[in-house]
């Protein structure tokens, strides 16, 4: 079956789907659409072939075949291949900018209030097939602030669909809250001198932000305050970026000490201690996968080609970030399989393991029964950078079409 | 061996089956699954004979007894890349000075850089090395192969192309840009003519001296009597008009590297392509292959894929690689990215062999499995465009250059710096 084929019967049923669905939105009158194809890939496993349909923007079966049951269209990709729509599980694409600067501290920030969807970078994360991003602030603050979900399809309220608005906090550790800081000797005339200057000073300024959030209690007035309490009783999910392995390993000893079990961003060198990381069960988030032309990695770091292989034959739960643009995210998974990451841990690290990295695995990253209709459309085995977007769906509705875009 | 009454072939038997067979020298007989030639339609289980550094013979021919066998098993060969437009191994890739015709890559080119091994490993068997971007008349290109431990040792052809940049350099409009060149090319003829003028003179005063030569003005001159090609880059569709023109007003051979924005110029491109005739190559592409085309008016901007575009406008290009630390800096992603523009698997691995091999001036030598070209060729693990591909081999002028199982260097990439030497490196199939 050829491509232009594929392309064909594709179009011509999705025609059919997309202005109703346009008219009404994810609404209550849409008819059910099957989608068949010879491979889907559900975020957890692969069907050959597989059929899912979808109902009024979520998933009602995934199967090897149509259910005898099914009515309504049904929309065949013979040789295409149909996965979840994909996560980049670190992202701060959309934003203005990514990082506040005034304090080092800074829990209370959401970069959700400034998500713009219409961004060209988020436009093209959705035409790549990444439909959901875990929206964070950047690292330059010890205590970031707070992390959202989103999808790259504008629409809901406000312009911006919200998976989860309080996905996680965010801290970052290491060199980033540190640089451009005001230097150790002196004394800091203006508001931009920011503390911390060292490894150690980030780590003392986490211990106090933590301290008082605890003091201050969940109920506190401070939405900051409160947010870290939240955090510190586990309410709240953590997310720590962390490159180096002494990073790391100072976060394998204060997780205790400050009641997390966060996932891990960045971990340039999570393959030094891949095996300490899977024992705490720290889920890590790696990317992007870098050749090291001047033979280091960021921070100074060792960067290693398969660090998400070595990770994840150690145990860790893997999930992958384009750490820039999302589009990249294919690239990433590609590059990991090549460097020795397996086909399927690839696959659920850009799906099913990103969305529960990111506090969404009920709604996105996978296709079952009751998750969001969230769904791209190869021409071919996604982790070939031949192979084409076809058509990302999102809630049900047809959010890129290859043949409308061209 | 004393074998003399032995029918050689049965010698040959016997020595395969005991693993002894002395070889003859420079005589190897590369077997795969699926051999890609490039120049011709892809050939299942067959074999590539080598003799003195020389392809002999491509297709199912049998194998000479005494041939040195390398088995690629379900692997597949196909020519060794050529990379069309490169800066590899140069410390930087511009004078500050912007008009230096008299600057070669031959004089930086460090043999010891870790992008030439790059090369090598990423299955790149000639380079035309030569001066970047940010220059007006920037310099001499080379063509070298990625191994030797000094420039001469790596060196296949020097004088291989003059570099000139319609990239305005800093300070400078276009019109600015295309001026100096103008002025440049000018104050050239000028000298000749000059020069011409008083060799003349001399030759009839009896006693005269001749005027010399002007190692200053030499690159100049080498285009200008079209002993070598100029490689003009044309970062946007406007500045081809202006490449075109130069080079016609003056009459020299010209090669062009364009930037993503010439999707704009895909007609005026197949027309000079059209007029040069042949199955000339004039043209490269920027690594970047993707254009953002912005329009204001709506607020909108779609994504130009420029590879399918000039394909589909019939325009035949090499493509290029860049430095950095993402997959483009290799050539069988940009191949795969040309291939879901949808330009044929096929096209796209000659995008990176013969077209670019067309483009660099060597294709009587290299960039296709022919009789009689330079025995360049790749081991692979599978299909060249597949992510998951890897060079086994590289066979560069019949040697073998470059081995996967021994690369200690990429073992240590893929697993840092604590890992242990033995093992074969690579993801592998």
């Amino acid at each position: 079956v050829t491509a232009r084929a594929i392309r064909t019967a594709a179009a011509a049923a999705l025609a059919l789907l997309a202005p109703a669905a346009r008219a009404s939105g994810p609404g209550a009158s849409d008819p059910p659409v099957a989608v068949r194809a010879g491979t889907v890939f559900t975020g957890a496993g692969t069907l050959s072939p597989g059929v899912v349909v979808i109902e009024r923007g979520k998933v009602v079966s995934v199967g090897r075949s149509l259910p005898a049951s099914a009515t309504g269209r049904v929309v065949d990709l013979p040789g295409g291949w149909v996965t979840p729509g994909w996560v980049d599980a670190a992202s701060t694409a959309g934003l203005p900018e990514a990082d506040e600067f005034t304090r080092e501290v800074t829990p209370s920030l959401r970069p959700l209030a400034v998500f713009d969807p219409s961004a060209r970078e988020v436009r093209r994360a959705l035409a790549a097939g990444v439909t959901s991003l875990f929206l964070e602030p950047g690292s330059a603050n010890v205590v970031g602030g707070l992390a959202s979900v989103v999808k790259t399809a504008p629409g809901g309220d406000g312009g911006t669909r919200v998976v989860k608005a309080d996905a996680a906090l965010k801290i970052a550790f290491g060199y980033d809250p540190t640089s451009g800081n005001f230097p150790a000797r002196g004394i800091p005339a203006n508001i931009y001198a920011r503390r911390p200057t060292t490894r150690m000073g980030v780590l003392a300024v986490l211990r106090d932000a933590w301290l008082l959030g605890r003091l201050a209690g969940e109920g506190a007035e401070d939405p900051g305050r409160a947010a870290v309490a939240r955090a510190a009783a586990g309410a709240l999910p953590v997310r720590v970026h962390a490159r180096h392995a002494e990073d790391l390993r100072a976060l394998l000893r204060l997780r205790e000490e400050m009641g997390i079990r966060p996932v891990v961003e960045g971990a340039t060198e999570g393959w030094r201690v891949a095996e300490p990381l899977s024992k705490a069960g720290l889920g890590c988030v790696v990317g992007p996968i870098a050749w090291p032309v001047s033979g280091r990695g960021p921070e100074g770091t060792e960067p290693a080609l398969d660090n998400a292989g070595i990770l994840h034959r150690a145990g860790v739960a893997l999930a992958l970030t384009a750490g820039g643009d999302p589009a990249n995210l294919r690239d990433q998974a590609a590059l990991a399989v090549r460097y020795g990451l397996p086909r399927d841990a690839a696959l659920r690290a850009v799906t099913g393991v990103a969305a529960a990295h990111a506090g969404a695995g009920d709604r996105v990253g996978t296709l079952a029964a009751g998750r969001d209709a969230d769904l791209v459309l190869f021409t071919g085995d996604p982790l070939e950078p031949a192979s084409r977007v076809r058509m990302v769906i999102v809630d049900g509705e047809v959010a890129y079409d290859d043949e409308e875009a061209k | 061996v004393n074998g003399s009454n032995i029918p050689a072939a049965a010698l040959a038997a016997l020595l395969l089956a005991t693993g002894a067979a002395p070889a003859e020298d420079g005589l190897l007989a590369v077997r795969a699954k699926r051999i890609l030639p490039v120049s011709g339609p892809p050939i299942d289980d067959g074999v590539v004979i080598v003799r003195g550094g020389r392809i002999e013979a491509v297709g199912q021919v049998p194998i000479p007894p005494l041939a040195r066998v390398i088995d690629a098993g379900d692997g597949w060969v196909c020519p060794g890349f050529v990379e069309a437009h490169a800066q590899t191994g140069l410390d930087r890739g511009n004078e500050q000075v912007p008009v230096v015709p008299f600057v070669s890559a031959l004089d930086a080119l460090d043999p010891s850089h870790p992008a030439v091994e790059d090369a090598l490993r990423d299955g790149v068997t000639t380079l035309l090395v030569i001066p970047g971007n940010q220059t007006q008349v920037g310099g001499q290109g080379i063509l070298v192969r990625p191994r030797g431990r000094t420039v001469e040792e790596m060196l296949v052809r020097r004088g291989a192309a003059l570099k000139l940049s319609l990239e305005p350099v800093r300070g400078t409009t276009r019109a600015g840009q295309v001026a100096a060149l103008r002025k440049a090319f000018r104050e050239a003829v000028e000298w000749r003519e000059q020069r011409e003028r008083r060799r003349a003179e001399a030759a009839a005063a009896p006693g005269g001296t001749a005027p010399g030569d002007d190692p200053r003005r030499q690159g100049l001159l080498d285009l200008i009597e079209k002993r070598i090609p100029a490689v003009i880059y044309a970062p946007l569709a406007l500045d081809c008009r202006n490449a075109f023109s130069l080079a016609d007003d003056l009459g020299f051979n010209a090669r062009f590297v364009l930037g993503d924005d010439c999707w704009r110029a895909a007609d005026a491109l197949r027309a000079r392509q059209d007029a040069a005739g042949g199955d000339e190559v004039l043209f490269a592409l920027d690594p970047s292959l993707e254009a953002i085309d912005r329009d204001e008016d709506r607020d909108e901007d779609r994504v130009r894929e420029v590879a399918g575009i000039l394909h589909r406008a019939g325009v035949r290009f090499a493509l290029t690689t860049d430095d950095g630390p993402g997959p483009s800096r290799h050539p069988w992603y940009q191949a795969a990215v040309a291939a879901r523009q949808g330009v044929p698997r096929d096209e796209a691995l000659r995008a990176v062999t013969l077209n670019a091999a067309r483009f660099a001036g060597c294709a009587d030598r290299v960039g296709s499995l022919e009789p009689g070209k330079d025995a360049n060729l790749l081991v692979l693990t599978g299909d060249p465009l597949s992510a998951g591909t890897w060079v086994d081999r590289v066979i560069l002028e019949g040697e073998v250059a470059y081995d996967r199982r021994e690369d200690r260097k990429l073992k240590r990439l893929l697993e840092g710096e604590s890992s242990a030497p033995g093992a074969p490196a690579g993801g592998g199939k």
